[in-house]
């Protein structure tokens, strides 16, 4: 069979280079969004766990606490509930003589958030342990992949209101 | 195909797959760099749980001593502390207390400098530190 390699070799040179760029551009444009989706996230996740510590400084009295769901009363008797709704993180305040309700949405990103009361070395000062976990949708990312970006903050808190009583 | 388009040819896919190479690596790069802030912020907020169990302690200044006995040296693993963070990354962390000394106001108080590290093969390494302070209480 006479085989014309001038005529084939070309184009298969040119659709092996094309398919170079493209894949380059698509790897470009997922790790550039990669990248910015996990800072996102990071700063999610710790700036949760920042408007967490100026909320619990208020704790006066914790009335209920579930793994996804703290309720506590401030010292001039408000009562807070803050649980994760969706992606967002909630924060009822009831105003106990009025039952007025004030509710604070925080646009999160969360996957998780998770509260543990315990007592230092099992019986001392109460503490409050917070999970945050926050995670892309696949509507923010580049291409199909399956794997969300996700990011995790925890620390513990030290409720001096409820200590010092 | 003449030698030169040949050589045309396969120096050009060379460039590419150069290129190919090098923003592969830049990819690693990134993933590694928001491993790394992801590590950071572990320790961060470590070294703040630490913060937060120091002045837990506080109502028991009397005491200092004796609960932060086991708490000061990162050679010894029966006397430092050790976290496993959400990553499956394993933090250490001492505590050291100072000897009273008089703090603004008037009042008397003993500092506590917590120190985070991570390991490094058979050595640990220090990645952090922060100091927090315990005011005597009144008497």
């Amino acid at each position: 069979m006479n085989v014309q390699l001038d005529l084939i070799l070309p184009p298969i040179v040119i659709g092996s280079l094309l398919l170079l760029i493209l894949g380059l551009n698509q790897m470009m444009m997922e790790s550039q969004t990669g990248n910015r989706l996990n800072m996102e996230m990071q700063t999610f996740a710790n700036t949760t766990l920042l408007v967490l510590q100026e909320e619990l400084r208020d704790v006066h009295d914790v009335l209920g606490i579930t793994d996804s769901t703290l309720v506590y009363n401030t010292p001039n008797l408000d009562t807070v509930r803050i649980a994760r709704v969706g992606r967002e993180m909630h924060m009822i305040r009831s105003n106990i003589s009025t039952s007025l309700q004030d509710t604070t949405r925080y646009a999160s990103r969360l996957a998780d958030l998770r509260f543990t009361l315990f007592l230092l070395d099992g019986v001392g000062p109460a503490m409050l342990r917070v999970r945050v976990e926050t995670e892309s949708t696949p509507e923010q990312e580049v291409g199909v992949r399956t794997a969300r970006y996700r990011s995790f903050a925890e620390r513990d808190f030290y409720l001096r209101n409820l200590d010092l009583d | 195909m003449s030698m030169g388009q040949a050589l045309l040819a396969i120096g050009a896919i060379t460039l590419f797959m150069y290129t190919a190479v090098n923003v592969n690596r830049t990819y690693v790069a990134a993933s590694a760099e928001s491993v790394a802030q992801q590590r950071n912020l572990d320790m961060i907020n470590y070294a703040q749980s630490l913060s937060e169990f120091v002045y837990a302690q506080g109502q028991r200044y009397d005491n200092l001593d004796v609960i932060f006995a086991n708490s000061g040296d990162i050679n010894d693993p029966t006397k430092h502390h050790t976290y496993v963070t959400s990553i499956r990354d394993t933090l250490f962390a001492t505590i050291q207390l100072s000897a009273e000394q008089n703090m603004i106001h008037g009042a008397k108080g003993r500092s506590a400098t917590i120190r985070i590290y991570t390991s490094a093969g058979t050595t640990k390494q220090q990645r952090m530190e922060t100091i927090a302070v315990i005011v005597k209480p009144e008497d």
